[in-house]
């Protein structure tokens, strides 16, 4: 089978994950049920990546003592589990439509307003079918040359933006209501979950079972610190309210630091800076949901079936903006209960397999 | 609490060392069309020589076109009077002085009574051949080779056996300064075209028994001879035998180079990159091969092909570590702005002049107006018009001699660039650009990662021109990851940065030199540094 994995080590494999979990936590949200409350989002993020780091601990114990390096492994030959694998690949898919759509949205929004989607969308497109198609070692190789690139302009944006940080602007804290924040947190759990589901599908790339659960540990927490402590500055720099109504609310950050610093006209470079990284980790997704299929399945070669997923998100990703109505609150709905695909299926994947007992020799 | 951060967050812990050299078995299936084989190779085996001396040089005079091809000497002689020879050389190749005074003048002499003809090299190697390289083959591919790089084979009636004898004595040139490569510190020496005095520029360096160079035919029928220079017990035997195997698919009739050999065993042919170091300094590639990396020579080249290669190889010159740490430091920081200048600061400005103005300040946004306000060419156009022109300058420069190549680069630099700026062709803003970006080109130490370099520019300055920092971003994340996913002979092109590797080198931070006995783990030597 040609599913281009390679051969790859914890610090790669964890710069994807940390890259994959930023991503997915700060531009993956939606801002406008996230404050409807109060200033939630940093909160549900420190939740969603606890719930995911559980479920991936869980399952690489799972598969120590079962045996077997990948997700794969655990879903085997058995009918009904190859069935529980599509649910986990439309998830990945969601999740990595998700940032695309952001920062497309950002963009007809702020940089080429004269533009439509679709033409933004074509630009993004090749670069999808090329990473998806080169596999899981450039990938994630590409993914450990670009996050110092990425830390420094992540924490550089975080850091001038200091003066603009009041900390009265998180209150409301909406601890009231343990049963919302919960739930915010499981609609939040496949933009957490998705980077180490993702890492357990490509875990036959890892050195071993050990690295794969160190690289992903490590990852998603730095991820989800760097993404908890970015989505706290957010909330200190805007009100709960003004975030309700506010499209892209990193990019409008960067411009209020602009706006204070008139020399600092890096805002743009900065958003296309981390466009880069939102397509990386659409890819990693997508490249992890195609070999997740082609395992399951038996296709014996991951790049169709990789160029094919890659053309569905974008296309799913234009029928938001071009398509009636309904189809849009279809998808977003999907966004929003998206956590039910993950856990659903995965318990009844982590299941041990009963075996049947062979049957008794008639003669 | 120590111990489980350490845990949580350890990177160093001893894992087993990850394999850099590809692993993927062979037959992988392919997407489309099976790959054809590679074409048969060319040229074959002539069996081996006659017992009869006629039918010998029968045999010889119709393989060499004796006839028309006067440069072959077949000298007939009788050996100590009796029994009839023939020394077969090539003239100009053979030192007709070796020829007369250690294999004529001992085979008159000599006395061959009573020895039997299949006897007779042996004899005469024992008793009369004055030379100290000789060697026995009856195979006519041998004898064929040997003539045409300069030895003299020697023929006698009734023997099944040739000797050869090494009597090569050809013009070369004298070893000189490099002129590509140029260094202020360090040795001054440089590759000539003859491969021996290749070797022995290595060897005088190298002094220890465990560097081994290793002949080899470079494959085809020209007969071209390359050396594999390596240290055995330190160079990763996989990578050797990789090599090796890629070595023997090597056919072809086209005359050989470094260049050329590297095109024919590399991964990726359409990869702009280098997937081997050519350089013609011997201290160069003395350390490569000290680092368990593989040096290529080739006859008749005078650079020498190091292998594998990664992106810090191409970016490090041969005196980075001959200055102090600072210094060095320094060096190598300006160097990476430069190289990141060269590739990125066209296609920058462009996006920025072109859709996204507001990024850049008032007064920089009305120079540029002002300066353009009289060019009729569209601001890409006229960016990678003067890409071009600089190009073509830099080109000319090249393959002119020294001091007129350095008088086409001033009069293309100062006088083309002032008449273009004057006569409204280009303007001083993106001639100031060009500038920039020929000097971060010249910062890089590589020739063919220059040229590399251009084409990415070039490239991404047609994506910022189409779609500006979105361009950019894509066409730029398009590239890193081509980059990534290239290997040079197994090792991966990032390397030691991605994949992390123990020895991270001297690329960023130029580090301490310190006291070593072993060799950086970039292709997993045998003697791997810890």
């Amino acid at each position: 089978m040609n599913l281009r994995i390679g051969a790859f080590g914890r610090q790669e494999s964890a710069a994807m994950v940390l890259i994959a979990a930023f991503f997915g936590g700060c531009f993956g949200m939606d801002s406008c049920v996230l404050h409807e409350h109060g200033n939630a989002s940093w909160i549900v993020q420190i939740i969603a990546t606890v719930q995911a780091l559980l479920l991936f601990e869980g399952t690489v114990w799972v598969l120590r003592v079962r045996g077997g390096n990948d997700l794969s492994a655990l879903i085997g030959k058995s009918r009904f589990k190859k069935t529980l694998a599509a649910p986990l690949i439309l998830a990945l898919a969601l999740a990595a439509m998700q940032p695309l759509e952001q920062f497309l949205f950002t963009m007809t929004q702020y940089v080429f307003t004269d533009s439509k989607q679709v033409t933004a969308c074509l630009y993004l497109l090749p670069s999808l079918f090329l990473l998806t198609a080169l596999g899981a070692e450039t990938l994630v190789r590409t993914a450990r040359i670009l996050l110092p690139i990425m830390l420094l302009s992540i924490i550089a944006a975080l850091l001038s933006g200091i003066g603009q940080y009041h900390l009265y602007r998180i209150h409301p804290i909406p601890l009231r209501d343990p049963f919302g924040i919960f739930s915010l947190a499981g609609a939040a759990q496949v933009r957490a979950a998705a980077p180490l589901i993702a890492l357990l599908c490509i875990g036959e790339g890892t050195q071993d079972r050990m690295a794969m659960r160190s690289a992903g540990r490590i990852g998603a927490i730095a991820g989800g610190l760097l993404a908890t402590a970015s989505l706290f500055a957010l909330s200190m720099t805007f009100t709960y309210t003004q975030l309700q109504d506010m499209p892209s609310p990193f990019y409008r950050m960067l411009v209020e630091v602009r706006a204070e610093n008139p020399t600092l006209r890096l805002d743009r470079a900065v958003l296309f800076l981390w466009l880069g990284g939102a397509i990386l980790t659409a890819a990693f997704y997508l490249y992890a949901a195609s070999v997740l299929f082609a395992k399951t399945f038996g296709v014996r070669d991951v790049r169709p079936v990789a160029l094919c997923l890659s053309g569905i998100a974008i296309t799913l990703i234009l029928v938001l903006y071009y398509n009636s109505e309904t189809t849009a609150m279809i998808l977003k709905m999907l966004y929003r209960y998206a956590w039910v695909l993950i856990s659903v299926p995965f318990p009844l994947i982590l299941l041990k397999p009963k075996r049947r007992k062979p049957c008794a020799a008639s003669y | 609490m120590k111990h489980a951060f350490r845990t949580l967050f350890a990177f160093d812990q001893p894992y087993r060392q990850f394999e850099l050299l590809e692993t993927e078995p062979k037959g992988t299936p392919p997407f489309f069309t099976r790959r054809k084989e590679r074409r048969a190779k060319i040229g074959h085996a002539h069996g081996t020589i006659e017992k009869q001396l006629t039918a010998n040089r029968k045999w010889l005079m119709e393989r060499f076109h004796t006839e028309i091809n006067t440069d072959v000497i077949l000298r007939s002689f009788k050996l100590g009077g009796t029994v009839d020879a023939l020394a077969v050389s090539m003239n100009g190749m053979a030192d007709d002085a070796k020829i007369a005074d250690f294999i004529l003048r001992p085979a008159f002499r000599v006395s061959v009574d009573g020895v039997s003809s299949g006897d007779l090299p042996a004899y005469f190697c024992e008793h009369a051949l004055s030379m100290h390289e000789t060697e026995m083959t009856d195979a006519w591919d041998a004898i064929v080779s040997a003539v045409t790089e300069g030895r003299t084979a020697i023929l006698f009636d009734g023997a099944k056996e040739a000797i050869l004898c090494d009597t090569r004595g050809f013009v070369s040139r004298p070893v000189g300064e490099p002129e590509n490569e140029m260094t202020i510190m360090g040795p001054k020496e440089a590759f000539t075209e003859n491969i021996r005095t290749n070797v022995t520029l290595l060897r005088r360096i190298l002094k220890r028994p465990d560097f081994v160079c290793e002949f080899r035919d470079a494959g085809g029928t020209n007969g071209t001879k390359l050396v594999l220079a390596y240290l055995d017990g330190t160079v990763n035997p996989r990578l050797l035998s990789e090599v090796k195997r890629r070595l023997d698919t090597v056919s072809t009739d086209m005359r050989l180079t470094v260049g050329r050999l590297e095109q024919l065993i590399e991964d990726y042919s359409y990869l702009p990159l280098p997937q081997m170091l050519k350089t013609e300094r011997p201290d160069r590639a003395a350390s490569a091969v000290l680092d368990g990396r593989i040096a290529i020579l080739v006859e008749g080249c005078p650079q020498a092909g190091v292998l594998p290669i990664t992106i810090g190889t191409l970016l490090m010159s041969g005196e980075d570590l001959d200055m102090r740490q600072p210094v060095g430091t320094i060096v190598l920081a300006i160097r990476m702005v430069g190289a990141l200048l060269s590739t990125y600061l066209p296609a920058y400005f462009l996006a920025l002049a072109l859709h996204h103005p507001g990024q850049l300040s008032g007064e920089i946004l009305e120079t540029v107006v002002a300066s353009r306000a009289m060019v009729f060419l569209p601001l890409w156009m006229e960016m990678i018009f003067l890409l071009l022109v600089f190009q073509l300058v830099r080109e000319a420069g090249l393959r002119v001699p020294g001091s007129i190549g350095h008088a086409i680069g001033i009069i293309g630099g100062l006088l083309l660039g002032q008449a273009a700026v004057s006569a409204n062709i280009v303007s001083t803003v993106v001639l100031i650009i060009v500038a920039l970006t020929g000097l971060g080109n010249f910062a890089i130490p590589d020739y063919s990662a220059q040229v590399a370099a251009s084409y990415y520019r070039v490239l991404l300055c047609i994506a910022a021109a189409l779609a500006g920092l979105l361009g950019i971003t894509v066409a730029g994340l398009c590239v890193t990851a081509v980059m990534c996913s290239a290997k040079s002979f197994g090792v991966p092109f990032f390397a030691p940065f991605s994949p992390v590797t123990r020895h991270a080198g001297h690329l960023l931070f130029r580090s301490r030199i310190r006291n070593r006995a072993d060799a950086a783990d970039l292709s997993n030597p045998k003697r791997r540094r810890t």
